[in-house]
């Protein structure tokens, strides 16, 4: 009777562990299917990268080997995409087509005195150019660099690049 | 009675581990997501030891006629540093441009032994890598340089700030 006892009670407690058991075993299960899925869920934000990517292609076409491209002084908006060899399209997720996802303006300017030498550039989407200076995740993400270029008669330039790349929801 | 006890005990025990259990994952899914799961912002300017506009504008600069007629390219091979029309260009390119972007900016001329000379403009070349007592730290920056000779170089250096 007393052996008996023993082993009944051995069983129940054996129930009540097991229960904790796959308690603890769907708690450390679910933990780490979070942790994944927080990781590898958020996409990489490469807009920054892209943005600068651009910036160094719009630089390449302005100057080369130290000079200002002679034929640069002739770009204007509408044929600037053409010249340098950039298209704009995007695949037509999010209707991405319809609202274009880059922008580009490029100023070119004297280095001394500072008065424009040929009109400024832009082509793109020019709204998104209202996100540049300003800090948020679901921004645009804009880029402004400058750079020095001389000709070969050694007039001086500084060349402004601004480059805004949107594409946020795939990268946010 | 005492059977009963024995199960009591064996349940708090397991009870408590639970909770610590649950402790120990909601820590570790803080800290993991706090410190990889924001960081998702591949920069470019970090990782790369290049930065292509600022190179344009050394190449640029190296190229620029003085009022005699010479480049900065041919005065630096002579005079071995920047003279006042060199310094003072590089001053206003370099540090007006990438004064922002850059802590530290450094453009000059290097000796034989590739050590950087001191400018009045830029003052003295950093050093690219600060020494620790255990290890090398690597500071994030750009480097580029145009050789003036076989063992003598023009050199632009610049220092990201480390966040």
């Amino acid at each position: 009777m007393k052996m008996s006892n023993l082993t009944r009670d051995k069983k129940g407690s054996d129930r009540i562990v097991s229960v904790y058991w796959f308690a603890i075993l769907f708690i450390v299960a679910a933990a780490i299917v979070y942790l994944v899925v927080s990781f590898y869920g958020k996409p990489y934000d490469v807009r920054g990268v892209e943005a600068n990517v651009l910036t160094s292609r719009v630089a390449d076409c302005f100057s080369k080997g130290g000079y200002l491209v002679e034929s640069s002084l002739q770009f204007n908006s509408e044929n600037f995409l053409e010249k340098c060899d950039l298209i704009f399209q995007t695949e037509n997720d999010y209707d991405w087509n319809t609202l274009k996802q880059y922008y580009v303006e490029v100023s070119v300017t004297d280095f001394n005195s500072g008065g424009e030498i040929i009109p400024s550039i832009d082509v793109g989407n020019i709204n998104l150019k209202d996100s540049c200076g300003k800090e948020g995740e679901n921004l645009p993400v804009c880029v402004r660099r400058s750079f020095y270029s001389v000709d070969r008669e050694n007039n001086q330039y500084k060349v402004n690049i601004i480059a805004v790349v949107r594409k946020t929801e795939k990268n946010v | 009675m005492f059977n009963r006890r024995a199960q009591i005990g064996e349940t708090m025990t397991w009870i408590v581990a639970t909770v610590i259990i649950v402790v120990v994952l909601g820590m570790t899914i803080f800290i993991a997501s706090a410190s990889f799961g924001n960081d998702k912002k591949p920069d470019i300017q970090e990782v790369s030891k290049t930065d292509i506009i600022a190179s344009k504008s050394l190449f640029s600069f190296v190229l620029t006629k003085d009022s005699s007629g010479e480049i900065i390219y041919e005065q630096l091979k002579e005079d071995k540093n920047l003279n006042n029309f060199s310094g003072d260009l590089a001053e206003r390119i370099f540090n007006d441009f990438y004064g922002e972007e850059y802590n530290q900016i450094w453009v000059g001329s290097t000796d034989e032994f590739g050590f950087g000379k001191e400018n009045i403009y830029l003052g003295k070349k950093p050093s690219i890598t600060l020494e620790g007592k255990d290890s090398t730290l690597h500071i994030p920056g750009a480097f580029e340089s145009v050789n003036i000779d076989e063992k003598r170089s023009t050199e632009l250096v610049l220092l990201r700030r480390i966040k």
